[in-house]
């Protein structure tokens, strides 16, 4: 279970996350929407302590991994994360970008690593792929590679920060399918997204923020037919209609 | 009883010392008499190549070429008679005083005359040359002061002298001279005459006629008139205070050395410094006797101009590795009070190193750290590399951490939320993006440095700009001699950079199997 508590997040002066209080059950998809500037990233990125929140607590399996006495690099390693740019190592080819942290961080043996590797890449069909330099990927390509990557490390927890957002409309399908098939062999995950269908069709449960507030949290079919409140109501009726 | 057993002892003790002490000097605990001279001042010294050295030639210490001249064969006479090989090591004329001092070299031999200032510093023997007191006067041929002879004939005449001689104070005594500043070495002296710069130089008489008959557009006026005051008069070895013993026992061997013998060698090394200077009418066949008279010195210079650029390119870059990642050590409040304090003044000492290094010039660097460190403990050319790796590794260092900056922060995002720690995102990720971005900076420092490392002819490195003055020297063919190197620098430095645009696409676009290769490199360097 992650456990958000009390978070508080400045950029400066200016107040990004607002007192947020989350418990994320194991098992659970979890879609986080809302309007740019809402804070929904950054409220991901404080789960792994990529952002670090300016106060409050953030409990994985009921470890304070703030101000507990905990490795958060191992944490981390539990908590696979997408990023809506990749962000995959330009200096490897496909397969050494899967190998890296599972012979580093987990110490595996190559050869475990590789076979690893090969298995999830597959499972994203990219295994045919496993030995291009990955600047020759497409987005599409190089999003499925990220998920493989993370997957490798055999996490708990997924962390997907609107994985879809920065890919060409006509391969955000292939992508959202992989998560799909993620998301039904019982992950617990947390997605920031703007793929309102996806959303609707994959969660357990939509949370939607607004300047740095959980404003609505309840499970999809009440969110996107019969939002309770008003800023929900103006937002779906923005990117719906649309 | 116990009173007198210590005195016994300590009478045995100091008793085989002292022994030593009156048998052997510190100076030829080595075996060899070490002299140091600038071998540009012909007749005194001159440098000149194995094919064309006499009999009398020594080879210069760490390189091909070979030193002669009067101050040479004194030195000779004087190491035979203390039972040791002499040792010839060529440094500028004003570096001699701290290279004697810092026990680099044992005596000056060089043509110094022992003046009160120099006596303040060190001692000097006897003097093995007396140049009659007589002062001579450079010029250009057609010099409208031309044919004069009396030192009040100058008025007006812009005239200089050699950096570190007391030959300029001399120009004081001459009424009307418009006195230029003194100039660095000879072959300054000779060109600023030449091209009517200044009208002429001072300098003593043997020297004034050697240099006056080296060329067509010169000729020497000696000065019968001009008074000199004793102590300016005539050479002496210069000699490290507190060894008076030493001091004695090469007056003894001074004073058996007859003046008709000095006078006889002083003509041989006339002799010989005119045989080296071949006038040629053509400038480029000029070029190309002195070039084939001094291949191997040339060939020299080149190799280890080339060896100083890359090891120090490379030493450069390791160390500015170093020096980067102390200066991106980041404070995080999660720290412990002492992780804080050591990260603080990692930075604090990188950007004291960048900014001493950058604000100073190399030359500087390296007369402080040559003198002042390293001439007891290592050669030249090893004090050399030392100082062209640390002086390039600062600007690796901007180089490296604005390569570092300029990769994306989703690189570093990504590694930390696989679990990596930053240390193994910057071996793994950062690194290798780094070294590939910044390779072409890295080349071009390379290119910089074949260059740069010229300024270390001054602590007497030999590489090629070195080579090309001792070459020079030899005849005094200042603009041929620079004319060839100028070639040679630019000959390699193009070369360079067309081979290194050829390695550097072949990297650039490099298959994932030069990558993994990479990264397998690094990996293997962090476990070492």
């Amino acid at each position: 279970m992650i456990k958000v508590e009390n978070i508080k997040k400045y950029f400066g002066k200016k107040m990004v996350l607002d007192d947020i209080n989350l418990d994320i059950e194991d098992g659970q998809v979890v879609t986080i929407i809302g309007p740019s500037g809402s804070g929904k990233s950054t409220l991901l990125r404080c789960m792994n302590l990529l952002e670090e929140p300016t106060s409050g607590e953030v409990y994985v399996d009921g470890q304070a991994i703030i101000s507990g006495d905990v490795d958060i690099n191992i944490v981390r390693s539990q908590m696979g994360m997408v990023f809506q740019h990749f962000n995959l190592f330009n200096n490897l080819n496909v397969i050494d970008n899967c190998v890296l942290a599972q012979t580093k961080v987990m110490k595996k043996p190559k050869q475990e690593a590789i076979d690893t590797a090969n298995k999830f890449l597959d499972d994203v069909g990219m295994l045919s792929f496993k030995d291009v330099k990955v600047s020759s990927l497409s987005g599409g390509q190089k999003q499925r590679v990220a998920i493989a990557r993370a997957l490798c490390m055999n996490p708990k927890y997924m962390l997907f920060d609107e994985p879809t957002s920065a890919l060409d409309p006509e391969v955000v399908g292939d992508v959202l399918e992989v998560i799909k098939k993620l998301a039904k062999s019982g992950m617990t995950m947390v997605i920031v997204t703007h793929e309102m269908g996806f959303a609707k069709e994959v969660s357990d449960r939509v949370i939607f923020m607004d300047k740095g507030l959980v404003v609505e949290d309840s499970d999809p079919q009440t969110i996107f037919t019969a939002p309770k409140h008003e800023r929900t109501q103006e937002f779906l009726k923005r990117v719906l209609n649309y | 009883m116990r009173k007198l057993f210590t005195i016994i002892m300590m009478l045995m003790m100091t008793l085989p010392l002292q022994f030593n002490a009156s048998e052997t000097y510190a100076q030829l605990e080595d075996g060899t008499f070490t002299i140091g001279t600038d071998c540009a001042y012909a007749p005194y010294a001159f440098t000149t190549t194995k094919e064309n050295a006499s009999d009398t030639a020594v080879q210069i210490a760490d390189s091909t070429s070979y030193c002669d001249g009067y101050d040479i064969m004194i030195a000779s006479e004087i190491a035979d008679a203390l039972g040791v090989d002499v040792e010839v090591k060529v440094i500028s004329f004003d570096g001699l005083i701290p290279a004697l001092n810092s026990g680099q070299i044992d005596a000056i031999v060089a043509g110094m005359s022992a003046t009160p200032e120099r006596q303040k510093e060190i001692d000097f023997s006897e003097n093995y040359y007396d140049d009659n007191l007589t002062m001579g006067i450079v010029m250009g041929a057609d010099s409208q002061y031309a044919g004069h002879a009396n030192a009040s004939d100058f008025a007006g005449a812009e005239l200089s002298s050699q950096l570190g001689t007391f030959h300029g104070d001399l120009l004081n005594e001459m009424p009307g001279v418009d006195i230029v500043t003194p100039m660095e070495s000879v072959d300054v002296l000779m060109q600023a005459t030449k091209s009517g710069t200044i009208d002429g130089y001072i300098t003593e008489e043997e020297t004034a006629i050697s240099q006056g008959n080296s060329s067509d557009d010169l000729i020497y006026i000696l000065l019968d008139d001009l008074e000199i005051p004793a102590e300016f008069s005539g050479v002496a070895l210069g000699i490290k205070k507190g060894s008076d013993d030493f001091l004695n026992e090469i007056n003894t061997i001074l004073s058996d050395i007859s003046n008709k013998q000095r006078i006889e060698m002083m003509d041989e090394a006339n002799d010989k410094a005119n045989g080296e200077y071949v006038e040629d009418t053509n400038f480029l066949s000029g070029v190309w006797t002195l070039f084939s008279s001094n291949k191997s010195l040339y060939a020299e210079g080149l190799k280890t101009t080339l060896i100083l650029a890359i090891l120090g390119t490379v030493f450069g870059t390791l160390i500015g590795f170093v020096v980067v990642g102390l200066r991106i050590q980041k404070v995080h409040y999660k720290d412990k009070p002492i992780i804080k304090v050591l990260k603080k003044c990692a930075n604090w000492l990188a950007i004291v190193y960048i900014d001493i290094i950058r604000g100073t010039p190399m030359m500087v660097q390296a007369m402080l750290f040559f003198y002042g460190i390293a001439a007891n403990i290592m050669e030249p050319n090893t004090a050399g590399v030392i100082i062209i790796s640390f002086n390039t590794a600062a600007y690796i260092a901007e180089i490296l951490r604005s390569g570092i900056n300029a990769i994306d922060p989703g690189q570093m995002e990504a590694g930390r939320s696989l679990g990596l720690t930053n240390t193994q995102t910057f071996i793994y990720v950062i690194i290798p993006q780094t070294l590939k971005n910044t390779i072409p900076a890295l080349a071009n420092e390379l290119i910089v440095n074949i260059k740069d490392s010229s300024v270390l002819s001054v602590i007497a490195v030999s590489e090629l700009f070195y080579a090309t003055k001792q070459a020079a020297s030899t005849g005094y063919q200042y603009t041929e001699a620079y004319f060839i190197s100028a070639v040679i620098y630019l000959i390699l430095t193009i070369a360079l950079t067309r081979i290194l645009n050829i390695v550097m696409r072949k990297l650039l676009n490099s298959e994932n199997t030069e990558e993994m290769m990479n990264m397998q490199n690094i990996e293997e360097a962090v476990k070492l």
